[in-house]
């Protein structure tokens, strides 16, 4: 890729020591090296989605189907689990208060507003995100990045646009489906632990009318979709210094992507809420 | 991909070997030192701004809620307290540990696999294991519940910037333990020790299976990633279950 | 036709090309040989725009490419098309889409009519039998020829060969000769070809440029190369290890 794009928090070596003041100026500038680089990912991103002709509807459904596939299985068992985990937090509560009509409230809120796509985009960036700057970074040192542009072939529309598409589209479907089987496993734990008839939290669940909820959940997981797709896609076609520099690309991938996720999260919550 | 049996066998196999080579650590007290000290200085960050954002969004959402039951915020800041130490610090600090230390061990690992650094080191009678896994295991497991109080600390520190600043609750209110026992304490450590094994011994195992150049070892760290935060949540359910039914 | 004018290149603080002065014209085979690390590989690519230059200007049909963009070079390289030293195959498809990629993406055919056309491209190197297979399902040589194949699918002017027979045994190195031969005399296209193997281009070669230390050290015919007084030249002819030649 362009010289510009390529990530400073990879150098090589031991920079001299300098003192903490050093460190810390050199980690705020590798910090805006990253925000910079991803920023200009993200315009080119937009730029060759809506260029004429350049769109790749054939690479965009394989993306999906690859995207979708490789993730529903690790999503939809975390969803499960940490829904009766959510169930099961408020247990000792529930039991002090006897107060078991909040139960399907109380875990409907959590799951569709900040513990579903939050945790669900953690697991997806560590399925699909990690995986996406392996694959990418792998055609890098490979140099099948150059030979897509020496056939003439731009690979932000082949390589970047379907991918980024694929991963907003598919984040946010999973959370649909992950929060039903959040739900579901808060259900199972709630009459299995506490003991208290599935009814009553199903009954919680939806006479709560957790619309609004859901809607900021899937707001969520949309960003988060977009997030996780340009962190991944800029260390991935950054990648330097063969198996070794893949390996640190998807480490430093995960890591921004994690970052991205606690930020957004919180803005569109308030943002929502304002 | 691996079959669901080497999945599971595979690790517990590790983890039954680095047990055992526990005791060589006494010799190597130096290189657990320097893995501590790397795992503490990559993460710390990290973790302090995950943390920091998991702290105000938790008082955000739990005053705001609390708003729409009843006006009275006061039972906010204990509440919060009590779950950061038992439910969410050790759950969200292992994730992040998982992501940054354990994809770190298994690129690093992965990468001296698949260039035959591990056969080497076999030929020349030094066991990987005792040279690369224990000293990496015993760091994390430590690092595991140093990070905790860490991570819990700036959390409440976050979060009582939001309910004091926003929302306009005591200081002295909020900075109640008021809603935290010994045992949620004891919880909390408890699934911190549980994790710290986890993390470590995954992520090697998911570096040492890595086959096959650049593509090999961007799979192990994947993989180190995926199943060390599944298996976090797979044992936080289960410990948060035993110690419910335990009446803990 | 590429002309090089002036053109430097360093990578850190070390030269690589030192104002190279090289004009390559159409219809000629020319080989670009030098002793490993000598530049010629970045020389090409300066060709494609993969790399640009320190100083110097570079056109291609009399146009200045020196400071065109992504977008601009598109058109160029499929007029010149590069095949790189590894055969660069997308390792997750099968060769055959591997060679309908790029005639999806430049001649707006479906999916299928894309891979009817990949087929005939495919025949041309003999590589029909195996279109179905992976990249890693076949030999290295049998990868440079679907390499070769799938730039071939660009109709370009020219085509700018990185070492094609390095890493190849005798037989498969004189299939890429023959290839080399039939792309200039029949189909009648420019032929540049990096190199190191002297076995081949006595045989081949319109033209020679012999590059030592970023610099151009001699161009001509075979035959003045192979006669060549040149101390340095005459080492690498007869690849003495003892000698001027700094390696």
């Amino acid at each position: 890729m362009s010289e510009t794009m390529q990530p400073e928090l990879a150098a090589p070596g031991n920079p001299p020591r300098a003192g903490f003041l050093a460190d810390v100026g050199r980690a705020i500038l590798a910090a805006c090296a990253v925000v910079g680089g991803m920023s200009v990912l993200q315009v080119r991103i937009l730029r060759s989605t809506f260029a004429r002709g350049a769109f790749d509807y054939d690479e965009t459904v394989r993306q999906l189907f690859k995207v979708g596939v490789r993730s529903v299985g690790v999503v939809v068992a975390t969803a499960t689990f940490v829904g009766a985990l959510m169930v099961i937090s408020s247990g000792n509560f529930v039991k002090g208060t006897g107060a078991t009509s909040i139960v399907g409230w109380a875990a409907g809120t959590a799951i569709f507003s900040e513990v579903g796509p939050v945790l669900i985009g953690l697991m997806f960036s560590g399925r699909v995100g990690a995986n996406n700057t392996a694959e990418l970074g792998t055609m890098v040192v490979t140099n099948q990045v150059d030979a897509l542009r020496v056939l003439g072939i731009d690979p932000i529309a082949y390589l970047v646009v379907p991918r980024f598409l694929a991963m907003i589209v598919m984040l946010v479907l999973l959370t649909c489906i992950g929060d039903i089987f959040a739900l579901a496993g808060g259900a199972v734990a709630c009459s299995a632990l506490l003991g208290i008839d599935m009814r009553v939290y199903w009954q919680g669940v939806l006479e709560s009318r957790l619309v609004d909820e859901f809607v900021m959940g899937l707001v969520k997981a949309f960003f988060f979709g977009g997030g996780i797709a340009i962190v991944s896609c800029h260390w991935g076609l950054g990648v330097t210094g063969g198996a070794r520099g893949v390996g640190r690309a998807v480490n430093h991938s995960v890591v921004t992507a994690a970052i991205a996720i606690f930020v957004v999260n919180f803005f569109v919550t308030v943002l929502w809420t304002w | 991909m691996v079959g669901i049996p080497t999945a599971i066998a595979s690790p517990l196999f590790l983890l039954k070997r680095t047990v055992r080579a526990l005791p060589s650590a006494a010799r190597a007290r130096r290189r657990v030192v320097d893995a501590m000290f790397q795992i503490g200085n990559q993460s710390v960050v990290f973790i302090a701004v995950t943390l920091a954002f998991l702290g105000l969004i938790l008082v955000y959402q739990g005053a705001f809620q609390a708003q729409k039951v009843l006006p009275d915020l006061t039972q906010v800041g204990r509440f919060f307290i009590g779950t950061m130490i038992r439910t969410f610090g050790p759950t969200i600090v292992a994730l992040m540990l998982a992501t940054r230390v354990g994809a770190g061990i298994a690129a690093e690992l992965g990468s001296m696999t698949v260039t035959d650094q591990i056969e080497a080191m076999k030929v020349t009678n030094t066991d990987p294991i005792e040279y690369l896994v224990v000293p990496r295991f015993l760091a994390t497991l430590i690092m595991m519940v140093v990070l905790w109080v860490f991570g819990v600390l700036v959390a409440i520190a976050a979060g009582t910037l939001m309910g004091t600043l926003r929302f306009d609750i005591q200081l002295r209110t909020f900075l109640s333990l008021a809603g935290t026992a010994p045992k949620d304490v004891w919880v909390g450590v408890f699934k911190c020790l549980a994790f710290g094994t986890a993390i470590p011994i995954l992520a090697a195992d998911s570096g040492f299976r890595a086959t096959g150049g650049s593509e090999g070892v961007g799979w192990a760290t994947t993989r180190a990633v995926v199943n060390a935060s599944f298996v976090v949540i797979m044992l936080d359910f289960l410990i948060s279950t035993l110690a419910y039914l335990a009446g803990w | 036709m590429i002309e090089y004018v002036g053109v430097s290149k360093r990578f850190d603080a070390h030269p690589v090309l030192d104002h190279i002065d090289l004009t390559l014209k159409d219809r000629e085979i020319t080989y670009i040989i030098g002793s490993s690390g000598t530049g010629k590989s970045v020389l090409v690519k300066h060709a494609v725009g993969l790399l640009r230059p320190d100083a110097g200007r570079i056109r291609i049909d009399g146009q200045d490419v020196t400071d065109l963009n992504e977008a601009g070079w598109r058109d160029i390289r499929k007029r010149y098309a590069l095949v790189f030293q590894h055969p660069t195959l997308f390792d997750s498809m099968s060769l055959l889409d591997n060679v309908a990629l790029p005639i999806r993406k430049h001649q707006g055919l479906s999916r299928e009519a894309a891979r009817q056309s990949a087929r005939d491209f495919l025949e041309r190197v003999d590589m029909d039998s195996k279109a179905d297979l992976m990249p890693a399902e076949v030999g290295p040589s049998e990868r440079k020829r679907v390499a070769i194949a799938r730039s071939l699918t660009l109709s370009p002017d020219c085509a700018i060969l990185d070492e094609p027979t390095t890493g190849l045994d005798i037989v498969a190195s004189e299939n890429i000769d023959a290839m080399i031969r039939d792309l200039a005399h029949r189909m009648r296209k420019t032929v540049i070809v990096v190199s190191h193997d002297l076995r081949s281009i006595f045989g081949v070669a319109d033209r020679i440029v012999f590059l030592y230390k970023g610099r151009i050290r001699l161009d001509g015919p075979p035959a003045a190369f192979r006669d060549a007084d040149d101390p340095i030249v005459r080492q690498f002819v007869r690849g003495d290890p003892a000698g001027p030649m700094e390696t």
